[in-house]
């Protein structure tokens, strides 16, 4: 018979102290029968439209579907811009987060409301601003193309702006926030041992909000993966230049339903992917 | 300068700490300690020793006043000089003791020196040393999270050494000890602080652990510091109440 | 308890009956689903029918045609399809989506844009193959997309494209914008979007109309203010103002 206390099974996070049986544990406080049946409702909620794709999926044809050029040429992109934007919203993200929690200086509401934005906008709309800004015609962008002849959109670096643009919010308001809850003591400590103020925020503050850290960067690269309204508006769309797959989806919808389907499969394995890969092994605390 | 600076040897700790927290509350409080001497500061909750402590660290500026060690100007209002905590060479042991949860026992000890730019291998070496001074030199391996209260205690007292602070405040120190333990990490300290000529002040509201580690000792209440002498002195002469209370919680009287 | 029970169930009862009965009313409006390049035209038809017919109003949802084909061939609750080329109506022609008549009610021609002043002197579709420009078309799939393609295949053409927009509209506000410079839409936008884009005419033999069908949808919900809009849409009246927006008509 098991002790009562068996403290080698109990070292995961949410393991029941209580069970008798370990192979059988009770929750401590009981379920709560109205909790299971709205959670179970919202789970049904995102699997069946994922369960109606499969279901509609071509799965004979897909072999040959998948085998047009377009097709990895647009996983290509997709690719490469999202883990891109993923990276270059961390790098100028977490400065900012960082400004945002832990300095005060004028205007920073203002700021603060300009980076939320893009949460709130149509992307769309912000395709359309960035393509103001950005443009051969742009506020900034003229001035380039006279200068250096170059032309922002339509490259895939119009891409990755674009999706850098709607990404990056995300990942500024996961760290702020990890920022504003950390126990900002631990940097008054370094502080007294002599740390300058890069070393405390590279060596002390940074590691204390990893975790946060690899959530606000996945987050952000999900968005950047499926982005589509910015992208079109901003960067255009040609294949194997800047359509990714979110793009070549809407595309193939107006002419080849199969083709859709496929590509939105392919989406779907790939985010799956990720996001498996990333759960619990670092989203934990 | 004033008759106060050629009065002070070198490394004599010099604070006339005034600084107003709120409307109702205002600090304002003289200390005065050797080079080598521990002084506590022995007073109730809300009394004001965090204040002190803060601003003896460099984490709060003072409204009035001077913090002075020898001949180094750590705080001074009028002269519009303030040296911030990275600044002094100063060793404190919050009372929370803030241990980097992310690194090791050594790394925790070895990071004031990295701090000042000591090379790694160097810091290291240094730092399995001052842990094995304090007892924990078998636990250099372990994670800041996984020590019992009074393992983490010694390694933040090891810490704080480590950089050969000129000043080592310290906030209830052996809270997490037990007596034994307690008697040894204070004989540790005080040798370290003698050879050292470090200067230790000592923030505390338990009068057992004033009377073991200070050689002198200033009370404080509301602000203010209503007596100051050795211990022993202070405690068989109470002049307060609350000094007369305390000194019935003192074991050795 | 047991009354406040039973008031709840009278709300609700009339909550539902009130439901029922106002989506089968002919107050709704008709809604229309029409390729995006009927987008100026059609407004200006909205405005004429509902002064004729004030008793019927009509709502529209403009989009590329293959998309709308789609939405439709989904079950989505459209009275009326007006398609900007014959392959996505017959598609739901064939599976008896929509009713007979079938009727082709204006006629597009396909027209070289650029922005205004025409800065990048564009003169034919020979241009299009010019490597210091910024070119652009429709995506293939999308009418206007595959119509251009034709045309550029008949004329011996291979441009070099910047971009495939997925609907005609769009690829316009971006030569409006100077955000590309050339690009092939319909004579109708550039009469819609003139004077920030213009035209360059093209030889006819380059050159050809293409059929815009419109069709009553099976089952539509509102049948007879659909068969209204759609009498409306082939009329005489309807065709001269469809003419003042750059369609040609069947009269």
């Amino acid at each position: 018979m098991r002790p009562r206390t068996d403290t080698s099974r109990n070292s995961k996070p949410g393991s029941s102290r209580w069970s008798r049986n370990p192979k059988r544990p009770i929750a401590p406080i009981g379920t709560v029968p109205l909790l299971w049946l709205f959670g179970l409702i919202a789970t049904l909620f995102f699997l069946l439209p994922f369960l109606a794709l499969l279901w509609q999926t071509p799965w004979s044809e897909l072999d040959t579907l998948l085998r047009r050029p377009m097709v990895a040429q647009a996983l290509r992109l997709s690719v490469i811009s999202s883990f891109a934007a993923a990276l270059i919203s961390t790098i100028f993200g977490v400065p900012l987060a960082w400004l945002l929690a832990r300095s005060v200086f004028p205007g920073r509401t203002l700021v603060r409301a300009l980076v939320t934005m893009p949460l709130v906008l149509p992307p769309v709309v912000g395709g359309v601003a960035l393509l103001f800004a950005f443009g051969r015609r742009g506020v900034v962008g003229e001035a380039l193309y006279e200068s250096t002849g170059v032309v922002l959109p339509y490259s895939i670096w119009a891409v990755i702006l674009a999706n850098v643009f709607v990404a990056m919010p995300f990942l500024v308001v996961t760290i702020e926030a990890a920022l504003a809850n950390m126990d900002g003591r631990l940097e008054l400590a370094a502080s007294t041992l002599g740390a300058s103020s890069w070393r405390v925020f590279w060596r002390v503050t940074l590691p204390s909000i990893v975790p946060s850290l690899v959530a606000g960067m996945a987050l952000a690269w999900a968005r950047a993966l499926g982005e589509f309204g910015a992208t079109i508006t901003f960067a255009g769309n040609l294949s194997g230049r800047t359509q990714t797959l979110p793009l070549a989806v809407f595309v193939a919808m107006e002419s080849d339903r199969d083709l859709a389907v496929a590509l939105s499969l392919i989406l779907m394995v790939i985010a799956l992917a990720v996001l498996v890969a990333l759960r619990g092994h670092w989203w934990a605390r | 300068m004033t008759s106060l600076e050629s009065a002070s040897r070198p490394g004599q700790l010099h604070a006339h700490v005034v600084v107003a927290r709120s409307n109702s509350f205002q600090l304002d409080v003289s200390i005065l300690a050797a080079p080598g001497e521990m002084v506590a500061i022995l007073g109730p909750n809300g009394s004001g020793k965090s204040t002190l402590l803060a601003a003896l660290a460099g984490l709060l500026p003072i409204d009035f006043g001077e913090i002075r060690l020898g001949s180094q100007i750590f705080d001074s209002p009028e002269s519009n000089i303030f040296l911030r905590s990275v600044d002094r060479r100063v060793g404190v042991v919050f009372q929370d003791l803030l241990l980097f949860p992310h690194l090791s026992v050594l790394d925790n000890i070895a990071f004031g020196l990295r701090a000042r730019g000591v090379p790694k291998a160097v810091a290291r070496a240094q730092a399995q040393r001052w842990a094995e001074e304090f007892g924990v030199g078998e636990l250099i391996g372990a994670k800041a999270t996984a020590l019992s209260g009074g393992q983490a205690q010694r390694v933040a007292l090891a810490r704080a050494l480590a950089v050969e602070p000129t000043l080592l405040l310290l906030d209830e120190p052996l809270s997490a000890l037990d007596v034994e333990s307690a008697a040894a990490v204070l004989v540790q300290l005080n040798e370290n602080l003698i050879s050292s000529g470090t200067v230790g002040v000592l923030v505390t509201h338990d009068p057992q652990e004033a009377y073991l580690l200070a050689e002198t000792m200033y009370i404080i209440e509301s602000g203010r510091i209503t007596q100051h002498g050795a211990p022993k002195d202070v405690f068989t002469h109470p002049a307060t109440a609350y000094v007369r209370a305390a000194s019935e919680k003192v074991r050795a009287l | 308890m047991k009354r406040g029970k039973i008031y709840i169930l009278l709300v609700v009862f009339a909550v539902l009956s009130s439901a029922c009965t106002s989506s089968s009313s002919e107050d709704e409006p008709v809604l229309v689903f029409a390729a995006a390049s009927l987008t100026d035209a059609f407004a200006s038809l909205q405005e004429d029918f509902e002064l004729a017919h004030p008793e019927v109003r009509v709502e529209f949802n403009f989009a590329g045609s293959g998309l709308l084909r789609e939405q439709i061939s989904q079950g989505a609750p459209a009275d009326i399809f007006a398609s900007a080329d014959l392959g996505n109506m017959e598609t739901l022609s064939s599976v008896g989506l929509v009713v007979d008549p079938v009727q082709v009610f204006a006629l597009n021609r396909m027209a070289l844009a650029v922005s205004a002043g025409n800065p990048k002197a564009i003169t034919s579709l020979v241009d299009l193959e010019r490597d210091d420009l910024l070119v652009g078309l429709c995506t293939a799939g999308v009418p206007c997309g595959d119509l251009a393609r034709r045309l550029l295949v008949g004329a011996g053409i291979s441009p070099r494209l910047a971009t495939e927009e997925p609907n005609v509209r769009a690829l316009a506000n971006k030569i409006a914008l100077d955000e590309l410079d050339v690009g092939l839409v319909y004579v109708t936008d550039i009469v819609a979007l003139a004077p920030v884009i213009e035209g360059v005419e093209m030889p006819d033999d380059d050159n050809f109309t293409t059929p815009y069908p419109i069709a009553v949808v099976k089952d539509a919900p509102h049948r007879q203010g659909a068969e209204t809009f759609f009498d409306y849409v082939n009329s005489n009246r309807a065709a001269q103002i469809l003419e003042e927006h750059g369609f040609q008509t069947p009269k």
